[in-house]
């Protein structure tokens, strides 16, 4: 809560105006029951109607006021409010962008969204308007006690009792039903989560026609959520006008002892009216801050886990005072390099020792889940590794600028992503200023030149969500030609020509071939002619290094490799068999 | 890849931006939501009212209390049932906000429900079409904050409107019940307050639109940097999408900002003409203090609250329209969704296709995504019942279109495709897709178990028959090894296994459903070597006997092809088996095994 506040903290001089007017608003709404006292003991006990027109335009006069300082006051109130969601949303996106892979390697991204975007309001509302509201309604009635202190002792005394009560059965009754509010959050998550499972898998839904089966999880989650929602309020509705009606009530007790205090002359009739008036503005102000409690246990919970994810460590930065590198030379090596993940029950990589040297390439092959993709990730110090240490030009990874580390590095992606943008944007992903030459020139390497042509609107054609409307083989073209414009000292190619077919990654091969040209490579592969041709071989198994060394020497050790080789060999004799 | 782009613009423009409908139809049709619960709704707004009427009574009765009771020195035992009686009204009206509130969120919720079950079952029904242009973040939101913006509408809103409508009209009645011509006077400043409304209205509506349009774009930007974020980490592009983020956050919180600077004009014009009205009563009043003595304590305590009682609703009532002109607009968007047509549908009298033997005739089809640019030409195929058929071409040759279409994920321009001799377009598309199984270019995994993955096409399926599917699909093994085996959660998108371990889990699936066709999608990509081994034996097994359509770049699986069909910018090119094909040595196959080849050394 407090942590909470701290949002605000930025912003004091707004909150501190907003005080003031929130004071002064206050302020102003006892001064209609004093007049309208005045005009009660003086104009009509005392029949002075000359005094009316006078307290009349006091009155005007005070409702311009108040409409002024209202006016100001709800627009910065939205103003604070904007202002503090601005600042909450930059800080869980830049904890997103700082947040390394392994987060994601746990994360939905319906269940980010739904911080990013549902919490962030609620946190909004809860600042800007839960907060400044109930700070105006707790002003409304300590002020209204003053008022009615100065008034009358007694008739201040019996106000005050109920309202303590009131505000201490509203506390206990708050806080017992905050509980459930995170349970329906939770479950909020669950209904959503099954929904975008269905949307992202409709094909396969389809397919399958499994659309009543997606309907009948879909309507559990909502009918789940359903029924917390009415237990939630069930719990609320049948406690809280208990405490909502106190007031009222107060009200009628006021004007009974009031009634005997004027008869028996100890009490202006006046004064009993403004009394009135100010315990009814009591009342509204109770009522509101009751119905303001209501919500505030649906915002204080996604507070809890915005909290929770700018809590996420980053366990991937730039050291304090990170070694700046401008050009590398590309050497790479592994030196004793262990590698688990936090939920995996056995090391990914175990005791790998390897050296690539400048400008020269290296194969990594192996099984599925033998620990390649890490192996490439921890160059770019994606990953960090348990123990050992990863160096490139002979620095090891963890004391180098980040940034600086990444931007010589130029990555494809066994899954291409692409974002909605233009192709050429897409492209220039990582250089954002290069020109529509280099632009072309990459995607011409990448041999992606030709189709992008054929669109109608070429390089400037709009790609949509995950890149949805180009082939697997396309979107793939566009991530190599990506990775080439970035002119990196090392590329990696994790898998990255699985799904183009056999006459593009023809075309590919030679164009990347001579794109490796002068640079450190490391690439996984599946085809043995595209890992035959790599300065340097390693065969990973269950996470270590089983064989090494280059084609020729790995054909004559008789090991996994060669029996790998000999797989692909026979299928492919087969196939010139026939011919 | 013409088809996609084109075919997207015209999506949109059907699917996204119909003409405005007129807001009374709009309405109507929101209302028809609330029909299964009138009864309760209706319920609901008596015991609304009755605390309405009741609340109105309290100036009246405390203005009795003063000018009877109090001022003429009168407070015996009258005076006090007075007070009694006022307090047990005020019990009721409480028991009855407390009973209102409950059976409002039991209405509310309930729709919600009906709502969102709709929606889902609708969008599930839609074609390919659609999905394929409309963004997952777009329908989402739909389901999440259009929707909610209906139910708060249908149940909160309308209760309120009920609420203060009636309060306005008991406080008037009152008002001229305690005398005729001085409500007259207080309700003079009235027309000023409307004015206003009525100027600042469209104007508001306007930017909350624009609000809502940012809003959307913000949202979609950030589902896809957070799905993107490894590869803009990989970029170093924190920097540049920083930037993005930022200008996107400030158009839409300048576009709030906006709106908002306008909405708040409005609560002044509220203060100072309700200050107006009072004063206005009061002065009139004391004309006639003299001669009647109109102007009594009572009087003055009656009209004080009952100015404000009305002042609370007309202010308020100007935000009912801002209310309305939102929920209209996400009742817009909602039936927008709910009244796409699925580009493909059942036949009235469609009947159920009963399990084939898996014969497939194409004959002379012709397909186009968007009418203009032809994907196929005269297509013409015969496949046998249990046939291997293998699809060659190059990207955008057609390969993917035609697997589709034997799906009727959409309908053919002209000519026929028949299973069994049986016009696809004759039988219900839930028995054609029973037939069928499908393996994805990028297998779909479930945020479920592995095993209600495995028997997706089957969710009956026993869990010994969903590990002999495993074991044929060569994904048993590694199942095995997880720590909660079969009951392992899979993460979003299966994200946790490997690409190869995903594909022979959706081969797993296909066995377990077990359907006569299988239409196989470059499924053979993105693994090693030793897996590729694993899956090419899942697959054999998984081919045996039904009829299968597979689209696969490896001339180790096309060779094994009964058929081999070439394509080429939509038309086929060759036919026949491996043999006959590469003895044509100018043929494309021919050339294309040659590429592979000299890839291969």
């Amino acid at each position: 809560m407090r942590r909470l506040l701290g949002f605000l903290k930025p912003h004091g001089r707004l909150v501190f105006l907003l005080a003031v007017l929130n004071l002064l608003l206050a302020g102003l709404m006892t001064v209609a029951p004093i007049v309208t006292k005045a005009i009660v003991d003086d104009v009509i006990a005392q029949q002075q109607l000359n005094r009316l027109p006078g307290y009349l335009a006091l009155l005007f006069g005070v409702a311009g006021v108040r409409a002024v300082a209202q006016f100001f006051f709800s627009r910065e109130r939205e103003r604070l409010g904007q202002l503090v969601i601005t600042d909450i949303r930059t800080a869980l996106y830049q904890k997103l962008l700082a947040l390394s892979y392994g987060f994601y390697d746990n994360e939905q991204t319906g269940r980010l969204m739904s911080r990013i975007t549902s919490d962030v309001e609620s946190t909004r509302m809860f600042l800007a308007f839960i907060v400044i509201d109930s700070l105006n309604q707790i002003t409304i009635i300590i002020v209204m006690l003053i008022a009615l202190l100065q008034l009358d002792a007694l008739l201040a005394g019996i106000a005050i009792v109920p309202t303590i009560l009131s505000g201490i059965g509203l506390y206990i009754l708050y806080s017992r039903w905050r509980m459930i509010h995170r349970r329906i959050h939770e479950q909020n998550a669950v209904a959503s989560s099954v929904l975008q499972d269905s949307l992202s898998g409709i094909k396969v839904v389809k397919s399958f026609s499994q659309e009543e089966q997606e309907q009948h999880k879909y309507e559990h989650a909502v009918k789940e959520l359903r029924r917390l929602n009415i237990e939630a309020n069930n719990r609320w509705y049948t406690r809280y006008p208990f405490i909502g009606s106190i007031p009222r009530f107060m009200q009628l007790l006021l004007i009974a002892v009031g009634g005997y205090q004027v008869v028996a002359g100890d009490l202006s009739l006046g004064a009993l009216v403004a009394a009135i008036s100010f315990t009814g503005l009591m009342l509204g102000a109770a009522n509101t801050l009751g119905s303001q409690l209501t919500a505030l246990g649906q915002t204080s919970t996604a507070a809890v886990r915005i909290f929770e994810m700018l809590d996420e460590p980053v366990r991937i930065k730039s050291p304090e005072r990170a070694e700046r590198i401008g050009n590398i030379k590309g050497d790479v090596e592994f030196r004793g390099v262990n590698f688990k993940y936090p939920t995996a029950k056995a090391n990914t990589l175990k005791n790998i020792n390897i050296r690539v040297p400048a400008g020269t390439s290296l194969a990594v092959v192996g099984a599925t889940g033998s620990g390649k993709s890490t192996l490439v990730h921890l160059i770019g110090r994606f990953y960090d590794p348990t123990t050992g240490t990863v160096l490139v030009d002979g620095r090891d990874v963890r004391t180098v600028n980040l940034d600086d580390l990444r931007h010589q590095i130029g990555i494809v992606a066994q899954e291409a992503l692409l974002f909605s943008a233009s192709i050429a944007e897409n492209i220039a992903l990582g250089r954002p200023d290069a020109t529509q030459e280099e632009i072309e020139r990459a995607a011409k390497l990448a041999q992606a030149h030709d189709f992008i042509s054929e669109l109608p609107e070429g390089y400037q054609s709009l790609i949509g969500e995950r890149g949805l409307g180009l082939s697997g083989g396309q979107r793939q073209r566009i991530a190599i030609a990506r990775a080439i414009l970035l002119n990196p000292k090392i590329l990696i190619l994790d898998d990255s020509m699985s799904a183009v077919d056999a006459e593009t990654e023809r075309l590919l091969q030679s164009a990347i071939g001579s794109v490796m040209q002068g640079r450190t490579t490391v690439l996984i592969a599946h085809r043995m002619s595209t890992v035959q041709k790599a300065d340097h071989i390693i065969v990973l198994r269950d996470g270590e290094v089983v064989e090494q060394g280059t084609h020729d020497e790995l054909m004559r050790g008789g090991g996994y490799y060669q029996h790998v080789l000999e797989l692909q060999r026979m299928t492919a004799t087969e196939a010139i068999a026939g011919s | 890849m013409l088809r996609t782009i084109t075919k997207r613009t015209q999506a949109v423009v059907k699917e996204g931006d119909p003409p405005p409908q007129p807001a009374g139809k709009t309405l109507k049709r929101l209302f028809a939501y609330l029909r299964p619960y009138r009864r309760w709704m209706l319920g609901t707004i008596s015991v609304y009212m009755m605390c309405v009427i009741i609340a109105s009574f309290y100036p009246f009765i405390d203005r009795i209390l003063i000018d009877d009771y109090i001022t003429v020195g009168r407070v015996g035992s009258d005076f006090l049932t007075l007070v009694i009686v006022a307090a047990i009204l005020h019990a009721i009206n409480f028991t009855g906000f407390g009973v209102r509130s409950l059976s409002i969120v039991r209405i509310s919720q309930s729709l919600l429900f009906d709502l969102r079950s709709q929606l889902f079952h609708h969008v599930e029904s839609l074609s390919f079409k659609f999905h394929e242009s409309w963004p997952v973040g777009k329908t989402m939101s739909r389901f999440l904050s259009d929707v909610s913006t209906l139910n708060d509408f249908l149940t909160n809103q309308i209760a309120s409107v009920f609420h203060d409508a009636t309060s306005a009209v008991i406080v008037t009645i009152l008002m001229f019940i305690i005398d005729p011509g001085l409500a007259l006077i207080a309700l003079v400043t009235l027309p000023v307050l409307f004015g206003a409304a009525v100027y600042l209205r469209p104007r508001i509506h306007k930017g909350w639109e624009s609000v809502r349009e940012n809003n959307t774009r913000f949202n979609i930007f950030l589902a896809e940097n957070i799905a993107g974020m490894r590869v803009i980490q990989a970029f170093v592009r924190e920097q540049v999408n920083f930037g993005q983020f930022r200008k996107a956050n400030d158009t839409l919180v300048t576009s709030w900002i906006d709106v908002i600077n306008l909405a708040v004009r409005l609560g002044p014009i509220v203060e100072v003409t309700r200050a107006a009205g009072l004063a206005a009563v009061l002065y009139a009043a004391s004309y006639q203090i003299g001669a009647s003595s109109k102007l009594t304590v009572g009087t003055l305590v009656a009209f004080t609250s009952y100015i404000n009682a009305l002042w609370g609703p007309i202010s308020t009532f100007t935000n009912v329209y801002l209310v309305l002109q939102a929920t209209l607009a996400s009742a817009e968007k909602v039936f927008d969704l709910l009244d796409a047509q699925p580009s493909v549908m059942d036949r009235p009298g469609a009947r159920e296709l009963p399990r084939v033997n898996g014969e497939l005739t194409l004959d002379h089809i012709h397909f186009s995504y968007d009418g203009s640019r032809q994907v196929l030409h005269d297509v013409n195929l015969h496949i046998a019942p249990g046939q291997l058929i293998a699809l060659v071409g190059q990207t955008g040759s057609g390969k993917t279109t035609i697997a589709s279409l034997v799906n009727r994920f959409y309908d053919v321009t002209d000519g026929r495709l028949l299973i069994d001799g049986i016009d696809v377009r004759d039988v219900t598309q839930r028995s054609l897709h029973k037939q069928i199984a499908v393996v994805l270019q990028e297998p779909f995994i479930f945020t479920d178990t592995i095993l209600n993955n495995i028997r997706y096409g089957r969710p009956d399926a026993t869990l010994e028959e969903a590990i002999e599917a495993a074991k044929m699909a060569n994904c048993h093994d590694f199942i095995a090894k997880l720590p909660d085996g079969y009951e392992t959660l899979a993460h979003e998108r299966g994200s946790q296994f490997s690409g190869g371990q995903r594909q022979l889990l959706s081969i797993a699936r296909a066995i377990l459903a077990d359907t006569p066709i299988l239409v196989l999608d470059e499924a053979t990509s993105a693994v090693d070597t030793q897996t590729e081994m694993l899956i090419q034996e899942a697959l054999e097994r998984l081919m045996k006997g039904r009829t299968s359509i597979v689209i696969a770049h490896r001339l180790s699986t096309i060779r094994k092809a009964d058929q081999i069909v070439v394509l080429k910018d939509g038309r086929i090119v060759e036919t026949g088996n491996h043999e006959s094909l590469v003895s044509k040595p100018d043929g494309y196959y021919a050339r294309l095994c040659r590429a592979q080849m000299t890839g291969e050394h």
